[in-house]
């Protein structure tokens, strides 16, 4: 698999892909990422959540 | 909550986060499809299916107050109740399922998958060492 490799900018920040993995858009607030995906025909993006490696989950 | 024929899923995840993480796509209030979210986090310590409400209002869900406050590991916290049609899956295969209660946060810091309802209908193996996580249809 490969490996995603972060920009420090888009750390804890919700993220929309295309299909080669590039961050087309990327906001702190997860109703405007969604939002913006709208503008994307169907299928064609995907929505990742960003955290910065290390962070834990409890 | 009705749901379509369960599948088995084999997901594969990047570990960098180092939790299991799944696709998940949800269904808006008008019942169009948002773009498949790739990385909601598999909690079997969480009871339902939780959203941050900035979600839940993009998606036009109706939101019910919960009458007793939520634990979480941060603390106690207020919470909404409300029901949400989604797929799981991604490439071609998926599960939908339709009118399943949810809860609602807000400062929920991630999509929560939790124990209702995909708990409830496949055996789940985590393969942390290989980046995998196994669901298996209940028999």
């Amino acid at each position: 698999m490969k490996k995603i490799v972060q920009k420090e900018k888009h750390i804890n920040k919700w993220v929309i892909l295309n299909k080669k993995r590039k961050i087309l858009y990327s906001s702190d607030n997860v109703a405007d990422v969604f939002r913006k995906g709208q503008e994307y025909p169907d299928g064609t993006v995907l929505i990742e959540q960003r955290f910065k490696p290390g962070t834990c989950f409890f | 909550m009705p749901h379509s024929t369960l599948l088995k899923f084999i997901f594969t995840y990047d570990d960098q986060f180092g939790v299991p993480l799944i696709p998940i796509t949800f269904f808006r209030k008008d019942g169009t499809k948002t773009q498949l979210l790739n990385n909601a986090i598999l909690d079997s310590g969480a009871n339902e299916i939780t959203i941050p409400k900035d979600l839940a209002d993009m998606l036009g869900l109706e939101l019910h107050p919960r009458i007793n406050p939520v634990q979480t590991a941060g603390g106690l916290t207020e919470a909404y109740t409300t029901t949400l049609d989604f797929i799981l899956g991604r490439g071609g295969r998926f599960v939908q399922y339709t009118n399943v209660d949810i809860c609602v946060m807000d400062h929920c810091p991630a999509v929560l998958i939790g124990i209702h309802p995909i708990f409830k209908d496949y055996t789940i193996t985590i393969k942390a060492y290989q980046h995998k996580c196994i669901l298996e249809p209940k028999e």
